[in-house]
C-alpha cells in the first residue's frame, strides 16, 4: 500500500472506517447472533444448543458481519460522495463507539 | 499449542506497543529536534514510516488473539465469574470490543498516514493514532493482568 492508492480505494476505506464501528456496536449491543461458535465442542450452530455444549461465542459473528458490511458498503458508495466528506468523521465515529463501549461495559460493575 | 500462541500473541503485542508508542512520541513533536541525546533521537524518527508495520502487526496480533480467545471463553472467564472477579472479566470484555474496534480503525489509521487527501488532516491523524495507541495499551495491560490472574491452560 502506498500514497498513490486509487480514489476508489481511499473512498472505500473511508466508508469502511465509518460503517465498521457502527455495525459492530449495534451487533454486540443487540447480541446479534447469526452463527454461534461453541468452543468446548468446536462446533458452529445457527441455533442455541443445550448447556452441555458449553458457552457460545458470537464475537466472531460480530467482527465478520461488521467487516463484510463495511467492505460492501465501502465499495458500493461512489467516490464522488466521499470526496468532500469532512475528514473528522473518521475519528469522531470510532471515538463515539469507544465511549459507548466503556459506558456499556460498566454493567460488569453492577454485579 | 495455546501456550505457544499466547507467547506469540504477547511478543507481537510488545512489538506493536513499541511501534505505536514511538510513533505517538514523534507525532506530538512540535519543534525541530535539537541534540543527539536519547529523547532527541526518540522524537526524531519519521512517524509515517511505522504505519504499515503497525497495520500488519495489529492484524496479525488480532488474528492470533482471536484463536486463543476461545480457550479463554471456556477456561478462564467461568473461573473469573466463579471467584467474583467481575471487574477483571468486564475488563476483558472491553478488551475484546476494543480489539475489534481497533481492527475496524486500521483503514482510517492507514488513510491518515498514507492517503494524500488526509495529509493536511493533522487532528484526524493525531486522534486516530492516539485512539489506536490507547487500544493497544489497554489490551496489552488487561491481557497481562488477566494472564496473571489465571493463565490459559494447555
Amino acid at each position: 500500500m502506498n500514497a498513490s492508492a486509487s480514489p476508489r480505494l481511499i473512498s472505500a476505506l473511508t466508508v469502511f472506517a465509518l460503517v465498521f464501528p457502527v455495525v459492530y456496536v449495534v451487533s454486540y449491543y443487540n447480541e446479534l447472533a447469526i452463527v454461534r461458535f461453541y468452543p468446548m465442542v468446536g462446533e458452529l450452530h445457527l441455533n442455541i444448543q443445550p448447556t452441555t455444549f458449553g458457552p457460545a461465542m458470537i464475537y466472531y459473528t460480530w467482527v465478520v458481519i461488521s467487516a463484510l458490511l463495511a467492505l460492501i458498503v465501502g465499495f458500493a458508495v461512489p467516490p464522488r460522495w466521499t470526496a468532500h466528506l469532512w475528514t473528522g468523521w473518521i475519528w469522531v465515529v470510532p471515538v463515539a463507539a469507544t465511549l459507548f463501549t466503556f459506558i456499556y461495559e460498566t454493567r460488569w460493575l453492577m454485579h | 499449542m495455546t501456550t505457544f500462541l499466547l507467547i506469540i500473541h504477547g511478543l507481537l503485542a510488545v512489538a506493536l506497543l513499541g511501534a505505536v508508542t514511538h510513533q505517538l512520541i514523534a507525532l506530538w513533536r512540535t519543534a525541530p529536534v535539537v541534540g543527539a541525546g536519547f529523547m532527541a533521537r526518540l522524537k526524531a524518527v519519521r512517524a509515517a514510516s511505522y504505519a504499515n508495520a503497525i497495520v500488519v502487526l495489529y492484524a496479525l496480533d488480532f488474528f492470533i488473539g482471536s484463536i486463543i480467545y476461545a480457550t479463554y471463553r471456556v477456561e478462564v472467564r467461568p473461573y473469573l465469574e466463579d471467584i467474583g472477579a467481575f471487574i477483571a472479566a468486564g475488563s476483558f470484555e472491553t478488551k475484546e470490543h476494543l480489539a475489534a474496534l481497533g481492527l475496524g480503525l486500521l483503514p482510517a489509521y492507514w488513510l491518515v498516514w498514507k492517503a494524500p487527501n488526509f495529509v493536511a488532516a493533522v487532528t484526524a491523524r493525531r486522534t486516530v493514532t492516539v485512539l489506536l495507541g490507547f487500544f493497544v495499551w489497554w489490551n496489552f495491560l488487561v491481557g497481562h493482568i488477566l494472564n496473571n490472574l489465571r493463565g490459559l491452560p494447555e
